[in-house]
């Protein structure tokens, strides 16, 4: 593969929008930022995806249209949490096919109060029709009941969720767009107010509104610092929603995606994986390989995440950084880019790979949809 | 006390929430059944005292049901209900939309 991100770019993340705030104007900043960031301008871009909730009544051709973008290559992708994989994979395949050379991906949301009330209760048809009116409110309990499953089946106790939420914490402190950056200690984590048994607060992401967005272009070469694409999978409603939800789409799609980037689980130096809940971090981590099947998840988390031997999550992941809608599916891609440009300030790493994943869009029980990226520091 | 529930007319599995084409066999006939138990798996208890749970359908799939009396354990049988002020014991409600399980054949 032959493709790179030469740009990032974040809007602010917030929890209290100024009044008259919306979704394409934080968009528009992310965009902005990550092409000042490769040294572009919206003239030079030709190809053009974004992913959000809240967008309406606009489509990705309004925002194009608003920011100036003449283009051959244009796409909107409704999958939340795996929306940054999945417009990568296309983006990828669509500069390699000739349709685009600089494509910008883009992903964002207003998610204040009453949009997330509005989201969550209409979801999709099955939430609207069969959760919302339990009544239940957004996904906590779902991940609940998960994450019940998960300390019965892998033997772990909330101490060891803890550890993975004050390790990105710690991370945290280094990012200066994150909402949450002061100290969290194990008494914090375990007597935060109670969300669902056994989640307490810090289990969940602070929603927030916000952007990112990244420049991808066919390999330079050029000597600039750049994520190097080497490869991308996916994986759509792997097991029908009939599972226990412990195991993610990137079981399926993982060993491939580790094949074509010519590495494998053991030599990435950065995990960016999707954290939505603490679980889900074990979930996937575990999926891609990079936690070891003969590894004991409990040991793992103590000898390698909570010491940084493994860094997981830089920018704090969205349990520390926030979760901006749809942006959060972006929100590691981005990080990761980061790291690999040398890009993350205070919280740089020494990693030439970092494998990203993304997971999203609750059906009924669990989410159905998941991608996984390996990137390779270039320049 | 029941809760409905869609069938595949063709393989006879059982669905829910309902599908479009039948996972199992592809088919595109359904009926509705009434489901009469379900069994608890797991719980969650909101602060406001509401106790949610994952129950799985003997046969059939796992759904998502408000416990309308106190927690049940893991294991337990429950009876399922559409209907949310059933009065008399714990019993797992789950709602259904009134064009939810409608025959599509």
């Amino acid at each position: 593969m032959t493709v790179s991100i030469i740009g990032t770019g974040q809007s602010p993340y917030t929890r209290h929008p100024q009044p008259g705030t919306d979704t394409s104007q934080v968009i528009a900043r992310a965009v902005r930022t990550a092409l000042v960031e490769a040294g572009l301008t919206p003239g030079d871009v030709d190809g053009f995806a974004v992913s959000s909730f809240t967008l309406n009544p606009d489509h990705g051709i309004d925002l194009a249209w608003r920011m100036g973008f003449r283009l051959t290559w244009l796409m909107q992708d409704t999958n939340g949490g795996a929306s940054a994989g999945g417009m990568l994979q296309h983006a990828v395949r669509a500069i390699e096919a000739g349709d685009a050379k600089v494509i910008v991906l883009a992903a964002g949301d207003l998610m204040d109060a009453p949009a997330f009330s509005r989201l969550v209760a209409s979801y999709n048809r099955a939430t609207q029709d069969h959760l919302a009116p339990l009544p239940m409110k957004g996904p906590n309990a779902l991940f609940a009941m998960l994450t019940t499953r998960q300390m019965e089946a892998l033997g772990l106790t909330r101490e060891d969720y803890g550890r993975i939420v004050i390790a990105q914490r710690e991370w945290a402190a280094g990012n200066p767009g994150a909402v949450y950056r002061e100290a969290l200690t194990m008494d914090d984590y375990l007597n935060a107010p109670a969300v669902a048994t056994p989640l307490r607060r810090y289990d969940c992401v602070p929603p927030v509104t916000g952007a990112d967005a990244v420049v991808l272009v066919a390999d330079p070469g050029s000597g600039a610092p750049r994520a190097k694409v080497l490869s991308v999978r996916a994986s759509y409603n792997a097991d029908q929603q009939a599972g226990d939800g412990l195991e993610t789409g990137l079981r399926l799609c993982a060993q491939a995606g580790w094949e074509e980037a010519g590495i494998g689980p053991a030599d990435v130096g950065l995990a960016c994986v999707y954290d939505d809940y603490p679980s889900m971090v074990v979930a996937q981590l575990a999926d891609l390989g990079v936690l070891p099947a003969e590894d004991h998840p409990a040991d793992f988390i103590k000898r390698r995440i909570a010491t940084r031997d493994l860094p997981v999550n830089t920018s704090g992941g969205q349990l520390s950084a926030g979760q901006a809608g749809a942006a959060g599916g972006m929100h590691g891609l981005v990080e990761a880019a980061r790291q690999l440009m040398g890009a993350a300030g205070e919280r740089q790493v020494s990693a030439r790979h970092a494998v990203v994943s993304g997971y999203g869009m609750v059906l009924y029980r669990y989410g159905a949809c998941a991608t996984m990226s390996v990137l390779e520091a270039a320049s | 006390m029941s809760a409905m529930v869609q069938e595949c007319r063709s393989c006879r599995n059982l669905l829910f929430p309902a599908r479009l084409l039948c996972p199992f066999c592809g088919g595109d006939s359904f009926s509705t059944v009434a489901a009469g138990h379900g069994t608890v798996e797991e719980t969650t208890t909101l602060p406001d005292g509401m106790v949610l749970a994952t129950l799985s359908i003997d046969g059939g799939p796992r759904v998502i049901a408000r416990l309308t009396g106190p927690a049940a354990e893991p294991g337990q049988r429950l009876p399922l209900t559409n209907n949310p002020n059933t009065t008399s014991g714990v019993h797992a409600y789950i709602p259904v939309h009134s064009t939810v399980n409608e025959d599509q054949s």
